[in-house]
């Protein structure tokens, strides 16, 4: 009764004369305060007979949990699926015998009996055993019970198999696998920055077991930092997320670390062209640990070229570690140790000239995850992460330096409520403490003797924000699926309230047809000085008084089916505006800048578009292929002379197509195709003469035409996969061979103007022609 | 029959695609109203030039590309200044026709184009002077190849912080590539030659044969930045504090060397160019050989 009467106030207050952000507020604060009264008063008819059936559901041979598994209790309509930490709930079961069904992607169906008493509650431990791939009905039926109880709109879960097959020169990498996806975009070829939906990378938000990563590339951006061997699970959420995710604009990136192999000793060695990689994981007391890493030997390589010695070779290594520990307290308790660690370095010297520079993020996490009651699940996370970048240099005696870096401590404290059958309740807090630092010395000497206070520029930051979310999700009847969520963000240095509500709903058209829709509003803290090319000195900093905060708002409509068994189609329709986004300012105001808009232009954005995706997650086959057509508009008052814009990274048509096809266990062929509109560029209308005072002769420059107005030529390309499985000294070992660019295309970096001749002429850097590689893998 | 027809399709959806979202490199040529002027405070107003930009096939040309009938006006303060035509090889300059006239520190310079049927229009603000703290010295040793990276305190430079300058520009010009031994005492017959080390820097680029080197500097000071001479002999070092036109064309032209105009460093309306005001010092300095043949 009182939820219809906040209902009848939310559409009177619809009719007033009202701002439409501050009308969408409020019906959700209504709605949303409403959807647990509604449960209480479903859960006080709730007999004491009835039961609830809890637990994990994990890997028979790893003892992984696993994520998105589905439960069913069989001769009912109840059921649930298993979280990121592989728990289930399912509450009010009425005394009996049943027959739980389990179902996950990849593991064969597995019946479960189970006899449940009046009033009680049993937890289980239910173990699944990896299908054949050719299991296609397991598969079809796992993703038809999962569809049925998640709104998910906009999510790509791919599994880490898949993702694993796509591999550049050699190297498996989860950001170069996304980019395959329809509406995610790079900047060029040999970037592995995600443009998603017309959001630039900095509005992602890539978590890593809990903790935020602020850089997750290696080689200035070419390839990711996540090593696919510690990866048991990667989400990505390409708009429309939930509400509790929050501090990002654009996409969430959420990515979970294998706990190890809870069972025996495993380890496994990789030697690829650009790094080798090793990891090892076993049963640790009454728990497991994972540990792996991987290492360039570019330098090396380097030693055998002969080199010219006025301009040697610049020496270049990266490395990263993953680890995690994981350990049972009790039944209800667990603990999760997560560390991450990457590192870039670059030595350059020449005549003249010397500089080093260091890039790398160092996270770790402590998550405890607790069972309150057999229907309450909690995380508490505690983590700290830290991105920094640096160089030293020394040009002729000139010694300069420049370190910059980003630390977050963090809280994140989540719980997940299943009140009911059909209504699940998230809340949560979490709570940011940064610390910006940069430093910069180019008093021609670093090593103190002659340094002032005044002559370094030092800035040291710190700010802090907190944030509370609750989201519901509320099977409403058999065919729909309610899910509202709001968060309420607080910016410590601004003393800003801010509100992001979020609405999902989800609709069953008929047998296997699924109609979505999401709005949310966004609203992001941090900003990322950065070149969208090179990830190179990125510069974090906060929204501090001098901008307005970063807010996108998200409008998505989607459907979903199955045409035909073992593919899924999702079709997707979006609309999304970016408010008060940044853009690298060129004249800065101070070159020691103290403000937010000493950095940045700031202006707005607009992004609509429609994706097609058809998938096959299973089978011999499995691949998909994704189209997306997209537009994407920024408008800077101090940019492009004021006039809208289409940025560098918008591309009008994207396909992607990839495909794995297994010939038996020893022989698999992969394929990716991808093929896009051109990049933008900008053009030019004629030359003009610039002089500094005393040239003679000076330099030309072309005056540019419209910003990004002009597209290069179509991009596409082909790279193929065979995989060869056999073994070496009886254990099983891999050999991958890749053919990255088959047909040597060289797509075009970026086109200029080359002025240095008095007859300016328009040049053409091209990408990687045709490359080859061997890899090896051997586990033990 | 169906599989031809749907093969014939995707071919023609592909088609369409890689022919036509390429655009072609335009061509078209869209003159534009060009101005490059500096006020020196306590300096006469000179050298101003007035261009058009000349089209991207041609081979750009500074007495192609003058204007020498545009109508030129310049304020102080709001008060006119009369402004000539001086005639060069180069195409020729605008300065101030009062020849007994200097700029004066902490006044609104403004400036107005009329040619070409367009109008174009700019401000500047004169910055305060500024003086040398620690002059360079007379004579000056090249340390020697660069390999070593040997540091010298012998440039060690300073001057008087000025109000509103975040960065101050320091340019090092050669003003004799020819002689040598005639500034040594006794004189020789030594000519002057490029340093070593520098020859690759500008090689084969039109500014290679620039006698003039800029640097910039955050601080009100400056040690030894060698790699900034490209000649031995004589030089004039000057620091110049300038205003955000000044700094941001440096940044554009000076410094990036860029091949692409850039709107947003330029404080022209109506056209393309800087007008731009700075103070300076300089100072002689003599540069002698390292002896490493």
């Amino acid at each position: 009764m009182r939820y219809s009467a906040k209902i009848r106030m939310a559409i009177r207050i619809c009719t007033l004369r009202m701002p439409r952000h501050l009308v969408l507020y409020i019906v959700s604060l209504l709605a949303l305060s409403s959807l647990p009264e509604v449960a209480w008063s479903q859960s006080k008819t709730t007999d004491d007979a009835l039961g609830t059936i809890s637990g994990f559901i994990e890997d028979s041979v790893t003892k992984e949990t696993l994520v998105g598994a589905t439960v069913k209790v069989g001769g009912s309509t109840r059921g649930g699926f298993t979280n990121k930490s592989g728990y289930f709930s399912i509450t009010r079961v009425p005394a009996g015998s049943y027959t739980l069904t389990v179902t996950s992607v990849g593991y064969t169906r597995r019946e479960y009996p189970i006899t449940i008493s009046s009033g009680e509650s049993k937890k289980v431990r239910i173990s699944m055993v990896q299908s054949k791939s050719n299991a296609r009905e397991v598969q079809v039926t796992a993703d038809r019970e999962e569809g049925k109880r998640q709104v998910s709109i906009s999510q790509v879960n791919i599994p880490i198999e898949q993702l694993s097959q796509i591999r550049i020169g050699g190297e498996a990498d989860i950001f170069r696998a996304l980019q395959m996806l329809p509406g995610v975009l790079s900047s060029s070829q040999i970037s592995s920055g995600l443009f998603i939906r017309g959001g630039s990378p900095d509005q992602n938000l890539v978590l890593l077991d809990g903790m935020t990563v602020y850089n997750p590339t290696h080689l200035f951006g070419f390839i990711s930092a996540f090593n696919n061997d510690a990866v048991k699970d990667v989400d990505l959420l390409k708009g429309g997320f939930p509400a509790e995710f929050g501090g990002r604009m654009s996409a969430v990136l959420n990515i979970t670390q294998k706990d190890g192999n809870r069972d025996k000793f495993e380890g496994l060695v990789g030697l690829g062209i650009l790094s080798s990689r090793a990891s090892l994981q076993g049963p640790l007391g009454n728990g497991s640990f994972f540990l792996g890493g991987r290492a360039t030997y570019l330098d090396l390589l380097l030693n055998f070229i002969p080199e010219d010695p006025a301009s040697p070779f610049p020496n270049f290594n990266f490395y990263d570690v993953n680890a995690k520990i994981t350990q049972n307290l009790s039944e209800d308790d667990k603990l999760s140790i997560s560390g991450f660690l990457t590192r870039d370095a670059l030595s350059f010297t020449q005549p003249g000239l010397l500089f080093n520079v260091g890039i790398g993020n160092r996270a770790t996490s402590a998550r405890w995850s607790h069972i309150f009651a057999p229907d309450l699940f909690s995380n508490v996370t505690v983590s700290a992460s830290r991105y920094d970048n640096g160089f030293a240099g020394n040009n002729a005696g000139f010694e300069f330096s420049i370190d910059n870096s980003i630390t977050d401590y963090t809280l994140k404290a989540e719980f997940e409520w299943f009140t009911a059958e059909d209504f699940t309740l998230k809340f949560g807090y979490e709570g940011a403490l940064y610390n910006f630092q940069y430093l910069q010395n180019t008093t021609g000497r670093t090593d103190g003797s002659t340094q002032t206070q005044s002559d370094v520029f030092r800035l040291d930051i710190w700010d802090n924000i907190h944030a509370g979310y609750a989201a519901s999700t509320w099977n409403v009847n058999d065919y729909m699926t309610l899910q509202t969520g709001l968060r309420v963000n607080y910016w410590g240095d601004r003393q800003d309230f801010l509100l992001d509500p979020r609405v999902a709903v989800r609709y069953q058209l008929a047998d296997g047809i699924f109609v979505k829709g999401a709005w949310g509003m966004y609203h992001q803290y941090l900003r990322l000085a950065s070149s969208p090319d090179f990830s190179f000195f990125d510069t974090w900093l906060p929204t501090d008084n001098s901008v307005p905060p970063g807010r996108s708002e998200h409008y998505i409509a989607s459907i979903e089916t199955q045409p035909f068994e073992g593919y899924d189609l999702n079709f997707d329709v979006y609309y999304k505006t970016l408010n008060n986004i940044n853009e690298l300012r060129q004249n800065q105001r101070q070159s020691r800048s103290v403000s937010v808009t000493d950095v940045f232009y700031i202006g707005s954005g607009r992004a609509y578009g429609a994706e097609v995706f058809l998938q096959k997650k299973m089978g011999q086959l499995t691949g998909w292929i994704g189209y997306a057509l997209g537009f994407v508009f920024s408008q800077f008052d101090s940019v492009n002379q004021g006039n809208e814009f289409r940025p560098k990274f918008d591309r009008l048509h994207d396909l992607k197509i990839t495909a794995l096809y297994k010939f038996n266990d020893r022989w698999e062929v992969g394929a990716t195709f991808m093929f896009q509109s051109g990049q933008s560029y900008t053009g030019a209308t004629s030359t003009l003469g610039g002089r500094m005072p005393g040239w003679d002769g000076g330099i030309v420059m072309v005056n540019p035409s419209q910003r990004w107005g002009l597209r290069l030529p179509s991009s596409h390309q082909l790279n193929l996969n065979v995989n060869y499985n056999t073994t070496l000294f009886d254990l099983p070992f891999r050999m991958f061979i890749d053919i990255f660019n088959v047909y040597s295309r060289r797509d075009i970096w970026f086109r200029f103007y080359d002025t240095s001749e008095a007859i300016p002429s328009v040049t053409d850097v091209r990408l990687l022609p045709i490359l080859p590689t061997l890899s090896f893998e051997l586990r033990f | 029959m169906m599989r031809t027809r749907i093969v014939l399709l995707i071919s023609v959806v592909i088609s369409a695609f890689t022919v036509g979202c390429e655009d072609p490199v335009p061509t078209d040529y869209v003159q534009e109203l060009v101005v490059e002027g500096f006020v020196f405070v306590g300096q006469p107003i000179e050298n101003i030039r007035v261009m058009k930009t000349l089209p991207i096939a041609d081979t750009f040309r500074l007495v192609d590309a003058a204007i020498r009938d545009a109508q030129v006006r310049i304020t102080v303060n709001g008060v006119p200044l009369a402004v000539e035509y001086v005639p060069d090889s180069l195409g020729g300059t605008y300065r101030v026709a009062d020849r007994e006239y200097r700029a004066v520190s902490g006044a609104t310079y403004n400036i107005e184009v009329v040619a070409i049927g367009k109008k174009l229009t700019a401000t500047t603000l004169t910055p305060d002077t500024l003086s040398w703290v620690q002059a360079p010295k007379d004579t000056l040793q090249y340390p020697g190849r660069l390999f070593e990276l040997t540091r010298s305190d012998s440039l060690d430079v300073s001057w008087t912080p000025v109000n509103g300058v975040s960065q101050y520009i320091v340019a090092v010009e050669c003003i004799d590539t020819l002689g040598y031994g005639i500034y040594l005492n006794p004189q020789t017959t030594d000519t002057n030659r490029r340093i070593r080390d520098q020859d690759r820097f500008d090689s084969g680029t039109l500014i290679a044969s620039e006698r003039v080197r800029f640097g910039f500097s955050i601080l009100t000071r400056s040690p030894t930045v060698w790699s900034v001479f490209k000649w031995f002999g004589k030089h004039e070092i000057r620091v110049y504090a300038g205003d955000q036109a000044f700094q941001e064309w440096f940044r554009m032209v000076g410094f990036g060397r860029r091949s692409s105009y850039d709107y947003r460093l330029s404080n022209i309306k109506g056209g393309l160019g800087t007008w731009g005001s700075a103070s300076s010092v300089s100072k002689s300095a003599f540069l002698k050989k390292d002896q490493i043949k």
